[in-house]
């Protein structure tokens, strides 16, 4: 244990908590103790706090307690002369300054001065700063994100689970040049490692230099910029911490099973960018004590050992010392670096094209004033369609284009795009089709600087000057489906060819043999139902992060992340037999209305850690399926209507049960069995078994009413099916009903049918 | 102008350099040049026919971030010692550290 990393962390320690103590005192005599303190729309407080004490603070009265159990963690400096080891001593201090750092947050989130709002003394003058989420630029100013909410905390949580985003890394500081910062993200983008942006030096972030080289920030490029200085990279502890309480079911207050979690299962790191000061070693003790190491571009001290972290501790790589022909080739030697320290497991995707590629860029928006040319939209046509073909008519490889090309195009033009592409597999059936074509929307929105939308005949496609800037034609579509097709079904597809045609007739004529296909399939998985199939599939995809929960996905319920139906996973098994989706044999029939068979109830027992015995599969009030932490929406009983409520993700409204959907979830989720409350994918509403065994749709009392305007016309279909084509305006939603007293008197008004059906218990 | 480095202790954290530039940003006498956290060192260029040391020192004072001298990394800091009155001093190393588990300690 480094002596000079030990002085210097517990010294931030001791000088944070005492910021915090003056700040928390300032604002008790200006504001109160009643003053609410609150992140934005978390249900788990102060996340750390929370997440090691089990404390909830709410007010900012709360806080004085927590100051006290920090100055509790803090130890004297080493002295000169009794060389220990320190390492507790600096761990503790590590977690004192967390606690310091998220009740000085709390008493700025208290007085409205978080999330930051900075200056921007390089603002460009074309306006393209980019954000994502509630981001926003205003002349000269930005608004940064402060704390990630609990919504996207869960909309994240497939992609943490399936690898495509396999880590975080908190940046702290700030890069050589903004070039480097610029090569840094496109590095950890295309490793899909989530970044966490905070700190300064010499009063300069890593933001600043995004921004001026126009970096698009936000949730949808991974790359989240939490505030200039080092207080705000406690946010990216939170949400370590909420990681374990979302979707390991942790419970608040055990701290060590959360930082075991969290070393365990989380694969996070701190990439701390020039001059370390005091309060960053602090910081970075403190996420040592997660197990997340800290990789230095500058000269301090290391600590290589393994122990608290799984490989080394502090790593030190002073950039201009790091061998390399230039700053480049350096920045992807730091972080090949980086991936080492934290045993990150990358999946690249190699694809042949002249610009970056990794499901970071999936989120990039490609507005207007930055797009060189587009297919599909509201100025022309555009498809994509996938079909299978014997062997002897596919070319691997051949990739054809026709038709004028984007070089071709005048800058802002607008032309058809038809992309047919043909496979060949001997495992290949025809009912995985729409499974490889519904895969094109993100494999082409992973190019940097290409915005994909929809999908069939429905497509539309932007690319950005500076994608086409650097080489970006038509043919690396092509390319980039041929590769990425042969990475994910390799074991189902052995050859790949693709044509693409921008000529008008030739795309008309192509998108009516498509539209055939189209229909056939919607025929074809229209006709799949339970009884049709004896096998159901596991998805245990969530286990990575939810130990104890098991997903049994049948033809007529998709998962409750949304992402995986059942011709999905009966896909996923052929392509990878020892896979997360496994085949559930259905067995004998113990209860068909409710849904039980002898099969899913022994695979969720053996799998489930025997925490879980038996499921039914068409019920919610008894044994239902256990709930993860990434469901798309989450259905609860409010026993006062006789009924159930729905709650989509993206509702952070108050509910008639006086919970937000983020308690809801950090009640239910975790692996847990809960009747009376489940975990949902959105579209499992549209099903004829949505809990058939409660009474359907019939059920539903209040719809969270982003989803209902979403899928109106699917839920109209729905309730006209179920013999009632007014349902849905029975259904409350927040704008009309926040309480129990407010639902009531609107169901009744409304005569909706849950009032006079049968008592649910 | 004139060059001057000044020690300020009080800035030891990277949002006491955002503060410190602050108090200049709008100065057109006085230019922050460098400020760093790990050093507490501020550089300055000033005009010495408006300002001079003395009154920028003054004006860091007003602002709490009175000039000093650096904490030396080996020293204890001893201004604010909350751990001196904490009850917790560890003077002995737990064996499990060596082991660095983190399951002896206490939250």
């Amino acid at each position: 244990m480094s002596r000079y990393i030990a002085t210097r962390a517990i010294r931030g320690a001791q000088g944070m908590v005492r910021e915090a103590e003056e700040a928390v005192n300032a604002a008790l005599v200006e504001l109160g103790p009643d003053a609410p303190v609150a992140f934005t729309n978390t249900a788990y407080y102060l996340p750390v706090i929370y997440a090691f004490t089990g404390e909830k603070v709410e007010k900012l009265g709360d806080l004085p307690a927590i100051i006290e159990r920090a100055k509790n963690l803090l130890h004297p400096v080493p002295s000169n002369n009794m060389w220990l080891p320190y390492l507790g001593e600096t761990l503790d201090s590590g977690i004192a300054t967390l606690f310091a750092e998220e009740a000085m947050e709390g008493a700025r989130f208290a007085r409205g001065t978080e999330p930051q709002v900075i200056k921007l003394d390089h603002a460009r003058a074309d306006g393209a700063r980019f954000t994502g989420g509630d981001l926003g630029v205003h002349g000269d100013k930005m608004k940064l994100n402060g704390p990630i909410d609990d919504i996207q905390l869960r909309a994240w949580g497939i992609q943490l689970v399936d690898g495509r985003m396999p880590g975080f890394c908190a940046i702290v500081g700030c890069a050589k040049s903004n070039e480097v910062a610029v090569k840094i993200v496109r590095e950890l983008q295309s490793r899909g490692i989530l970044i966490f942006l905070s700190g300064n030096v010499n009063g300069r972030s890593i933001i600043h230099q995004l921004q001026e080289e126009g970096i698009q920030l936000g949730y949808d490029t991974f790359t989240v910029p939490f505030g200039i200085d080092t207080i705000s990279a406690v946010y990216a502890l939170g949400f370590a911490a909420r990681s374990a309480l979302t979707f390991g079911g942790m419970d608040a207050g055990n701290a060590r099973k959360i930082m075991l979690y969290n070393k365990y299962r989380v694969f996070a790191f701190v990439l701390a960018l020039g001059e370390v000061d005091d309060l960053k070693y602090a910081t970075a003790a403190g996420a040592i004590s997660f197990g997340f190491p800290t990789i230095a571009d500058t000269r301090i001290p290391q600590i290589l050992p393994t122990g608290v972290t799984t490989y080394e501790h502090v790593v030190s790589m002073p950039f201009d010392e790091i061998p390399g022909a230039d700053d480049m080739e350096r920045t992807e030697k730091l972080i090949q670096r980086c991936m080492e320290v934290r045993g990150v497991k990358v999946k690249i995707a190699k694809v042949p094209i002249p610009v970056s590629y990794g499901s970071a860029f999936e989120g990039e928006r490609i507005r207007k004033d930055i797009m060189y040319a587009e297919f599909g939209g509201k100025r022309s046509n555009a498809f994509e369609f996938l079909r299978m073909k014997p062997a002897d008519e596919v070319e691997d490889g051949k990739i054809t284009v026709s038709g004028t090309d984007i070089d071709g195009m005048e800058e802002g033009g607008a032309l058809p795009l038809g992309m047919v592409v043909d496979v060949s597999g001997r495992k290949m059936q025809t009912d995985f089709e729409p499974i490889l074509e519904r895969q094109f929307h993100y494999f082409i929105n992973g190019v940097e600087g290409i915005q994909h939308n929809g999908q069939r005949d429905i497509a539309w496609t932007r690319i950005s000057k500076s994608t086409f800037g650097k080489g970006f034609r038509l043919e690396h579509f092509g390319k980039v489906i041929h590769a990425r097709i042969h990475e994910v079904f390799g074991n189902i597809v052995d050859k790949v060819q693709v044509h693409l045609t921008t000529d008008q007739a030739e795309v008309d004529e192509l998108i009516e043999v498509a539209r055939v296909a189209y229909a056939e399939r919607n025929e074809r998985i229209a006709n799949l139902t339970d009884e049709s199939v004896d096998t159901f599939y596991s998805c245990l995809l969530c286990q990575s992060f939810a130990p104890n929960h098991v997903c049994v996905i049948n033809p007529e319920r998709v998962g409750l992340c949304g992402a995986y139906n059942w011709l999905d996973c009966k896909a996923s098994y052929e392509i990878n037999p020892t896979g997360p989706n496994q085949p559930v044999a259905k067995g004998l029939v113990i209860d068909a209305e409710k849904g039980e068979f002898s099969g899913p109830n022994e695979y969720i027992y053996q799998n489930s850690n025997q925490a879980v015995e038996r499921v039914t599969l068409y019920s919610i009030m008894e044994a239902p399926l256990t709930s993860c932490g990434c469901f798309e929406a989450i259905m609860v009983l409010v026993p006062e209507a006789n009924g159930f409520m729905i709650v989509s993700r993206e509702d952070p409204s108050m509910t008639p049960c006086g919970m937000t959907f983020s308690t809801l979830a950090g009640t239910a989720g975790g692996g847990m069995q809960t009747p009376g409350m489940m975990g949902m994918g959105k579209y499992y509403l549209t099903s004829k078994k949505f809990i058939s065994a409660d009474g359907g749709m019939k059920r539903i009392v209040w719809l969270s009413s982003n989803l209902r305007e979403s899928m109106r016309p699917a839920l109209q279909e729905v309730c006209e099916r179920e013999g009632m084509p007014d349902l849905l305006d029975k259904i409350a939603d927040e704008t009309v009903a926040t309480t129990v007293e407010d639902l009531l008197p609107f169901l009744e008004e409304k005569g909706h049918p849950a009032l006079t059906m049968d008592p649910l218990f | 102008m004139e060059q001057l480095a000044l020690i300020v202790p009080g800035m030891w954290a990277d949002h006491h350099v955002i503060a410190v530039r602050g108090l200049f940003r709008d100065a057109e006498d006085i230019q922050v040049t460098g400020a760093s956290a790990m050093d507490a060192t501020l550089c300055l260029e000033y005009d010495p026919a408006t300002t001079d040391p003395q009154k920028i020192a003054a004006q860091l004072e007003q602002a709490g971030y009175a000039v000093g001298e650096a904490a030396d990394a080996a020293n204890s800091p001893t201004d604010k010692p909350e751990w001196l009155t904490a009850g917790v001093r560890v003077t002995a190393t737990d064996p499990a550290d060596l082991t660095m588990s983190g399951d002896h300690r206490k939250y």
